[in-house]
């Protein structure tokens, strides 16, 4: 199973996104050979700016769907803490971390748009759009 | 390079298709038959790709997938 990040399902619904043609081939390219996931935090980040529940639904199906769990979100939690910016505009947010700490609870890979604080992971096997 | 394929079809549909394509049957059958092969090999596809094909570009949100990340993600 791949878990994958809020980053990647927005940027392949978005056809205005840079970087959406690339994701859309990176989903297709992954669906051939794993599960894909999506967490419960993406469901919320998807939240913020989609116009109708059913819509996020729709695009989400054929995912499988991991809530969040106590393990993961402590995980987060504890990487959130010990996190250290590496410059002063790098100020992090939890709903990134909260997925990356299901993907470390879970074990499996992250197929995530965002290259930022994955030193943060170091037991989390990311995967990129372009590898 | 090319291949002629032949086919048999009834009088009253080849008279529409040549009116139908506007003077180019050749463009217009080749359109038609890479359509039509798309399509079906979509269906026969795996799922969850012609759903991430279908899905793709769909986005109906008050806000662009680049803000939104900016909001949830900075």
């Amino acid at each position: 199973m791949i878990l994958v990040d809020t980053s990647i399902i927005v940027a392949w619904l978005d056809r205005m996104h840079p970087d959406h043609l690339a994701c859309t081939r990176s989903l297709e390219r992954w669906a051939e050979k794993e599960t894909l996931a999506v967490s419960s935090v993406t469901f919320a980040e998807l939240a913020v700016g989609a116009r109708t529940r059913e819509a996020v639904e729709e695009d989400l199906k054929g995912f499988d769907r991991v809530d969040l769990d106590f393990d993961s979100a402590w995980r987060a939690g504890l990487a959130f803490r010990r996190y250290r910016p590496i410059a002063r505009s790098d100020q992090p947010v939890l709903p990134d971390f909260l997925i990356r700490g299901q993907a470390a609870s879970l074990g499996c890979r992250h197929l995530t748009n965002d290259h930022r604080r994955t030193k943060a992971w170091p037991d989390i096997d990311f995967i990129y759009p372009d590898c | 390079m090319t291949t002629i394929l032949s086919v048999r079809i009834d009088p009253g549909l080849a008279e529409r298709a040549k009116k139908a394509s506007g003077g180019n049957l050749s463009a217009f059958v080749r359109a038609a038959i890479e359509d039509k092969v798309e399509a079906v090999e979509l269906a026969n596809g795996n799922p969850m790709i012609v759903h991430i094909k279908a899905r793709a570009g769909t986005w109906d949100g008050y806000i662009s997938g680049e803000e939104l990340l900016r909001k949830t993600r900075l």
